[in-house]
């Protein structure tokens, strides 16, 4: 269906031709903190993959906890959000996250989209605009996608990480940064134990007219394996036991195949702005895992298998109407989602085999939603944007198998609800001055695991009241400075406990953070910038009243110091590139232990000379041995040693110094 | 960076974090004033014992557990679907090993636990093998009994605990007691039958081989201790 969609598309001018931008929602950020990439910032950005980009809104920080494929935990200002619990994403409007995902809730996998289709990444703290749906509780990013290099451009390249990488791209001349063809292969087997990847991904693209509508499609494919080191105990590295890089002899890899299609159509008058999109995904995911070794189950081992497949689609539109001018504009949208999957959990055996079925189930989401919002302009010097949304979030489930492991003769879906009311309201005071005032509040919201839920009862959402206030100041104009302190109080953190499959209610939460944001622009293609942010994640019934406890695994302290080189012309080529380096404060994880610090620094370079470009990427540039993740729990992963109880701190640990460097060239 | 290295030790500092320590732990018999008891009064009978050894492996000393789930929350577990975010347990002290006790000496060194600092409110370990012998003396009879067990490393659970382990200091001792009276009250000696006639009391006897495991394996049966 797709593909014909691409074909029917008049073959089209550029996208701007013409175009009568009316008021976009980026014209006037939200908050603060809000971040713009545009493609030469993404481009400057040290990021395997487009996850990484996200690490561009300070205060964001990810773990690779389950290998080069699998989605990375994010944690951002106070919040672990897992594997996407907290942060929503979408890719030209269609939501990435997948709410209720076999391997947690809000699964946020970003390997579908290839770094060479972000043209451009919008990066959102908190749930402070009304377009702001499900998941958007500590805050959102939108990719825009689209290929900036144009004509047949062929790539390749390899790695000191036994990696090499190809790819093909296309897009016709005189076209649109959303006409695109891409093909993409991506290998290596990582330095260390069951640290190899394979990915394929494939991007088509076509942007055109319909009338005077500007209309566009795409696809975005993924096939794509890991391999996973799992965690290793500290005190088995200290104790040489098992190398810095190695792995248990423990089931660790996955499987991860993705397919996303889009059509949108948009329109643009003097007055007012529509857009409307379709889309629709195919998935399968598969992960084996085993993080405890022979604990629990010291005959079978703890291994498990889990697995989905399905699908999910979506519908939206949205608006923008000036009723009477440039200072008012009224925005308004809505959107609907539904998912069903298949899910399979089973424990496996050290060869892969399964010798039990613990999940066995389909889930079904729906999400429907709507916002309306104004951005109005009273006076020169202030700009409000009140905003509410509302929703309706239902989850379904339909087991195969009962708690005691039986199978349902005669199963049946199982259906909870809730509404949601999400007002937002921001405020930014002499915006386009040098010193710029925003106060920013918002309601975000997270949908209950479909897995957990019970017929007819209301399905258990948390809610998230956020607020920011901020400055940002252009004391000259090479330099931009910005700092924020925000504030998110969370109802009541619903966990959903995957051994019991049931939700646990752990009690209100509350963070309270600042953050600070310098850039330095002392030339045009120079800029040096450095932030920090700081964030504290304890549970407490309201914003006075005494905590009890730190949120675990909550980053408290993320600081970052980065130099980009934007477009340099030297030494008869152009120069593209960013240096990272990052530090992660120690965070508090469960039972009162704590973290250490740890950071490293990565480096992206490319190199532009007629048709030809060299790009060369550097992952831990210092070398060091740092640590990606951190955890406490109890295992016992090797069975020569006394099966002990006692938590036990376990590492994921970083990747090794590594160096790729890739070369490309224009063929047409 | 180095500028930022300051804010991040700033930021670690907060609460302590656990300090795993050494923990002398000793275990034998149930000490009375000094002595431990072989001989009693049991509902009407008096009973001599010879012999009360018992085999148990590794002792687990557990955090209070928690009233809500809030502070559930915050507990170490066991991962499963990530690491860490589940919460399975709450062992927080441990000794490895499997030591033979005889609970008619008085205690003796089993080695040292490593235990985490903080509150403690139970324990627990396992049965192995166990031997009770001596005689009872009833209605004017004695008749003998020794009853040999296997338990399989049958796990008691809740023994009471309470205890706090400071983060220094001088490190008291933990006394793990098993109190064999106790066990044979439990298990009903004193009603026993020698339904086989052979003169002696065995697990072949009434109810014993029933009564008898539930003896050892009662929780009042078993105490652990800090001595300073």
């Amino acid at each position: 269906m797709l593909p014909l969609l691409l074909l029917a598309l008049p073959g089209a001018a550029s996208a701007e031709e013409g175009e009568e931008v009316l008021v976009t929602t980026e014209a006037a950020p939200a908050a603060a903190s809000e971040v713009v990439l545009d493609h030469v910032a993404v481009e400057a950005f040290p990021a395997r993959d487009a996850d990484a980009l996200l690490q561009a809104l300070p205060g964001l920080h990810q773990s690779a906890h389950g290998g080069h494929g699998k989605a990375p935990q994010y944690l951002l200002r106070g919040f672990d959000a897992v594997h996407g619990a907290d942060l929503a994403v979408d890719v030209d409007g269609v939501p990435l996250n997948e709410p209720s995902h076999i391997h947690g809730h809000g699964y946020l996998d970003v390997h579908l989209l290839s770094p060479r289709l972000v043209t451009g990444l919008a990066l959102h703290p908190g749930p402070f605009r009304p377009e702001q749906g499900d998941l958007a509780v500590a805050g959102s990013a939108s990719f825009d996608l689209g290929l900036a290099e144009p004509g047949l451009w062929v790539e390749g390249g390899a790695g000191t990480d036994r990696s090499g990488q190809a790819a093909l791209s296309y897009r016709p001349a005189g076209e649109g940064t959303g006409s695109f063809a891409l093909a993409e292969l991506d290998a290596g087997g990582g330095q260390g134990t069951r640290r190899w990847w394979q990915q394929a991904r494939l991007g088509l693209g076509r942007e055109g007219r319909l009338g005077a509508a500007r209309a566009r499609a795409w696809l975005l494919a993924l096939d794509g394996r890991w391999g996973s080191a799992g965690v290793v105990r500290a005190d088995d590295v200290e104790a040489g036991r098992i190398g810095w890089t190695g792995a248990y002899a423990l089931p660790g890899e996955g499987a991860s195949r993705r397919l996303v299609a889009a059509a949108s159509v948009e329109d643009s008058g003097r007055r007012l702005r529509g857009r409307a999109q379709a889309w629709g995904g195919l998935r399968g995911f598969s992960v084996a895992q085993d993080y405890t070794g022979w604990l629990q189950d010291p005959t079978h081992g703890d291994a498990t298998r889990q697995a989905q497949d399905g699908g999910a689609a979506g519908l939206s539109a949205e608006g923008s109407w000036l009723p009477g001018g440039p200072s008012l504009a009224l925005d308004g949208g809505a959107a609907l989602r539904v998912d069903r999957h298949a899910q399979v959990e089973e424990g496996i055996l050290a060869d892969g085999s399964p010798w039990q079925r613990r999940i066995d189930a389909t889930v079904g989401m729906r999400d429907l939603g709507a916002w309306a919002g104004a951005r109005w302009r009273p006076g020169r010097a202030l700009v409000l944007r009140p905003g509410l949304r509302v929703a309706s979030l239902h989850a379904g489930l339909l087991r195969r198998q009962d708690d005691q492991g039986q199978h349902v003769e005669v199963p049946a879906w199982a259906w909870s609800s809730a509404p949601v009311l999400a007002p937002r309201l921001s405020l930014a005071l002499a915006p386009e001055a040098r010193l710029s005032g925003f106060l920013a509040a918002g309601r975000g919201y997270r949908s209950a695991e479909a897995r957990g839920i019970e017929d007819g009862d209301r399905a258990p959402i948390t809610r998230a009241d956020a607020a920011e206030a901020g400055l940002r100041a252009r004391p000259a104009g090479s330099v931009d400075l910005r700092a924020a302190t925000f504030v998110t109080l969370v109802d009541d953190e619903i966990v959903f406990d995957h051994v019991a499959a049931r939700f646990l209610s752990t009690g209100a939460t509350r963070r309270l953070g600042v953050e600070g944001v310098a850039t330095l622009r002392p030339r045009p293609w120079l800029g040096v910038e450095a932030q920090a942010t700081w964030a504290d994640g304890r549970y407490a019934e309201g914003l006075l009243a005494p905590a009890t406890g730190p949120v675990p695994y909550a980053p408290r302290l993320l600081c970052a110091l980065s130099t980009t080189l934007r477009e340099l012309p030297a030494l008869g080529a152009t120069w593209t590139g960013g240096l990272r380096g990052w530090l992660l404060g120690p965070r508090p994880l469960p039972g009162g232990f704590r973290s250490q610090a740890t950071g490293t620094a990565d480096l992206t370079l490319s190199a532009r000379r007629g048709a030809w470009r060299a790009d060369l990427d550097v992952d831990n540039l210092l070398g060091r041995r740092w640590r990606d993740g951190e955890f406490v729990f109890a295992s016992w992963p090797d069975r020569d040693q006394p099966r002990s109880e006692l938590p036990a701190l376990h590492l994921t640990t970083g990747d090794p110094l590594a160096l790729r460097l890739s070369l490309g060239r224009s063929l047409l | 960076m180095s500028l930022l290295l300051p804010l991040a030790i700033l930021a670690a500092c907060g609460a302590p974090a656990p300090v795993l320590r050494d923990v002398p732990v000793q275990g034998g018999g149930d000490l009375v004033q000094g002595e431990t008891v072989a001989t009693f009064e049991l509902d009407g009978a008096a009973v001599q014992l010879d012999l009360v050894r018992v085999q148990v492996t590794d002792l687990r000393l557990q955090a209070p557990p928690e009233a809500t789930a809030a502070r559930r929350w915050t507990l170490p577990g066991v991962a499963h679907a990530h690491p860490g975010h589940d919460f399975t347990g709450d062992v927080m002290g441990e000794l490895l090993g499997t030591w033979d006790l005889d609970l008619l000496a008085a205690p003796v060194e089993l080695g040292t636990a490593a235990c985490y600092s903080g509150d403690y409110e139970t324990a627990r370990l396992q049965v192995g093998t166990a031997r009770l012998q001596g005689s009872l003396a009833r209605d004017g009879v004695d008749l003998p009994f020794d009853l040999v067990l296997d338990l399989a490393q049958a796990e008691v659970t809740g023994i009471p605990l309470s205890w706090t382990l400071a983060d220094e200091g001088a490190a008291p001792t933990l006394v793990l007691t098993g109190a064999p009276q106790t066990m044979l009250a439990a298990a009903a000696l004193a009603q026993a039958v020698d339904t086989d006639g052979d003169g002696q009391l065995t697990l072949s006897d009434g109810t014993l081989a029933n009564s008898a495991p539930f003896g050892l394996l009662t929780t009042p049966a078993w105490t652990v201790q800090a001595l300073p």
